[in-house]
């Protein structure tokens, strides 16, 4: 699993493929990926082959996409691509799909809760919006983000699942970040 | 964990999530994991899908498999590209051969016909 190309950015590995039409710059980038797209195609399939196949889909849409337009934030654009796909194959096979795993374009802009709590004019309004998360969700980002527990510490001392832990703290950062957004428009 | 000290918020290496869901990390490792997980959802989803596996220890070779089958994709274009630019050259000599034959049959016919009016 060593990169031999550690010292390259994604960014950079991503325009010398532009500069040279070389697929192997791409393979270089994408193999970064690998584990990480094999993870999502498992939440999203529950099945190893299943998930083998759809990353490797996801590797030829890759390479035909990228040589077609440009893509300036490639990892959040490859776990798109990943997700979309995954919920496609899902949903040929009739399965629902939840509203909060429908992808979201702005993931690569994600709140980031720990810098804002380094802002004041933020922390107030950041606070106002925690309190009116459900209460599972406002205990886990209190104890994650205020308190620097680990997943398996909150688990502990509240008594969830440690994968509740996990969803608490992610659901409840994506609802934190559409309260502040309204709020921050409300207020301009 | 010497090693682990500057990872970036949304970013952690395949070794270190690895150990992670092993179980092998101190607490304070693997509240770094957790916070990748938190600030980015392509990590959190992985985390999430690789953690249900059951058997964990398979990973590296499944890993080993696609990087096997990517490196086969990107090898399959170099080739096409190859094979591709000889027959390119190819089809632009003989269009220049072509276009030379015209041109100078052209001047040919032309001057032959001035000639005989």
């Amino acid at each position: 699993m060593k990169d031999k190309f550690a010292d390259i950015t994604d960014e950079e590995l991503l325009n010398k493929y532009y500069q040279s039409g070389n697929n192997e710059w791409l393979g270089a980038l994408l193999e970064r990926y690998t584990l990480l797209l094999f993870g999502t195609c498992m939440k999203y399939l529950k099945n190893e082959t299943l998930a083998k196949d759809a990353v490797q889909q996801v590797f030829l849409k890759a390479i035909t996409e990228l040589a077609k337009y440009k893509v300036t934030y490639f990892k959040s654009w490859v776990y798109l691509v990943a997700k979309n796909h995954c919920l496609m194959q899902l949903r040929s096979k009739g399965k629902v799909i939840l509203k909060e795993e429908m992808p979201d374009i702005s993931s690569h802009e994600d709140l980031d809760i720990a810098a804002l709590l380094h802002k004041e004019k933020d922390i107030v309004l950041l606070k106002e919006c925690l309190l009116e998360l459900g209460e599972e969700q406002q205990v886990c980002i209190n104890l994650f983000y205020l308190h620097d527990k680990s997943y398996q510490q909150i688990a502990g001392d509240t008594g969830y699942e440690m994968m509740k832990v996990k969803s608490y703290i992610q659901n409840g950062k994506r609802n934190l970040k559409i309260l502040m957004d309204k709020k921050m428009k409300g207020r301009k | 964990m010497d090693e682990h000290k500057h990872i970036l918020p949304d970013t952690i290496s395949d070794e270190l999530l690895m150990q992670y869901l092993e179980g092998k990390l101190s607490p304070q490792d693997a509240r770094r994991v957790e916070e990748a997980m938190a600030s980015s959802d392509f990590i959190g989803d992985a985390a999430e899908g690789l953690s249900a596996m059951d058997n964990k220890e398979n990973l590296p070779h499944i890993v080993g498999d696609l990087n096997h089958h990517l490196a086969s994709l990107t090898k399959q274009q170099k080739k096409r590209l190859k094979k591709n630019r000889p027959l390119d050259i190819n089809w632009m000599v003989i269009s220049i051969l072509v276009l030379t034959i015209v041109a100078v049959g052209g001047y040919l016919a032309v001057h032959f016909m001035l000639k005989h009016h």
